[in-house]
């Protein structure tokens, strides 16, 4: 009995305090993830779909972090690139058109992610200025091709908004707001955010790699197989790697 | 029994909690500010190559160095023609990364030959078989 208000006492204490371990609701599959289990990630530049002729390099100076703090091998983007274009590969289309296989073994990377700027722009309504990236993350196996992972986000900001908050979600929003101006808005914390959420999130992000001190021990935020949860609600937003949801009601609203 | 429960309790709160703090894995300076400045505008390589500078000149600290920073640095100073120090830095990310070691070898390989860090091209899946145009610094 007391370990069992011991437990809901610490699940309270991490949601409370961290928000960022959350159980998983339903998940993404990561049998093949797993069976692959990756150490070395290499990242390619990423395709431009977006407005914004820069986007793509600003892009690649914010995942590089996230990628090696989850706990990979993370290849040098920037000479990874300019070696990429001396070799007649400065496109990124041609770079994400390429075979994986033969790619990954230039580098003798375990993983590629490919990732692909769906949107990358700032909208100015009178007094107000809305902020929009998505990306589309894809990770595919170096020795066979094969998809690891998937996921998709895209984040928001309106200066609009009234932040109001606090605590990190206040930091965020202030963060991002200080960024935001008519002139040059910034999308740096926005990037930074969505490769967190993609790359973190617990049943959809990617599971810690070897240098990440919870390396192997997160197969209940990361399982082989889905776990499909009766209680889920609240399907992650802009993630569409999620699997189907089982149809427990028909919904009249779409 | 009971503070054993309550020990191992609060342990895995610990755990848990200890991989959410917001110290990370490595120290990154200015690293992500600095290469986003230098794509923004060219001339900035200076601070960019400045900051690669500092965080690879922590020799106490080497554990804090992420991964790729010593081979980005080796590779701006080939590209500043100091071919010596560039070997010393693909090299280094060598040692510290088993990940890179075959990479690394093959760019010291091609250092030593002389010739640009430069591997045969994977074939485009589609049909451009030519090579794009190398675009230059400025978009």
């Amino acid at each position: 009995m007391s370990r069992n208000y011991l437990l809901a006492g610490a699940l309270a204490l991490i949601a409370g305090l961290t928000g960022c371990v959350t159980a998983p609701i339903s998940s993404y599959d990561y049998t093949a993830f797993r069976e692959s289990s990756p150490r070395s990630v290499l990242i390619v530049p990423a395709v431009n779909n977006s407005v914004e002729v820069e986007a793509a390099d600003f892009y690649l100076a914010s995942i590089t972090r996230p990628a090696a703090e989850r706990g990979y091998y993370v290849f040098p983007v920037h000479m990874v690139k300019r070696i990429l274009e001396d070799d007649g590969l400065g496109d990124a289309n041609m770079v994400h058109n390429a075979d994986t296989i033969q790619l990954a073994e230039l580098f003798n990377a375990d993983a590629v992610l490919y990732v692909t700027i769906e949107q990358w722009n700032a909208k100015y309504i009178v007094l107000n200025t809305v902020v929009t990236v998505e990306f589309a993350f894809l990770l595919k196996d170096g020795k066979t091709g094969e998809t690891l992972w998937a996921n998709q986000q895209i984040r928001q900001y309106s200066s609009g908004q009234n932040s109001g908050g606090n605590g990190l979600a206040g930091l965020l929003a202030d963060a991002i707001a200080a960024g935001i101006t008519k002139a040059a808005p910034d999308y740096m914390p926005m990037s930074k955010q969505a490769n967190a959420q993609a790359i973190g999130q617990a049943g959809y992000g990617v599971p810690a790699g070897p240098y990440n001190p919870n390396y192997l021990l997160d197969l209940t935020q990361f399982p082989k197989a889905p776990i499909p949860d009766p209680a889920a609600s609240q399907p992650p937003t802009g993630d569409a790697a999620a699997p189907p949801q089982p149809a427990a009601k028909e919904d009249s609203t779409s | 029994m009971m503070s054993a429960t309550r020990l191992i309790g609060a342990t895995i709160v610990l755990v848990l909690l200890s991989g959410c703090v917001n110290t990370g894995l490595y120290n990154w300076g200015g690293y992500e500010k600095d290469l986003y400045f230098y794509y923004k505008d060219p001339q900035n390589l200076d601070d960019y190559t400045e900051e690669l500078a500092k965080l690879v000149g922590d020799d106490s600290n080497a554990d804090r160095v992420p991964p790729g920073m010593y081979a980005e640095y080796g590779y701006i100073l080939y590209e500043q023609g100091d071919i010596e120090q560039a070997r010393e830095y693909f090299v280094k990310e060598m040692e510290r990364w088993p990940e890179a070691a075959a990479f690394m070898a093959l760019a010291i390989q091609n250092l030593t030959d002389g010739i640009a860090p430069q591997f045969d091209s994977p074939e485009p899946a589609e049909a451009e078989a030519t090579a794009p145009v190398a675009d230059g610094e400025q978009s």
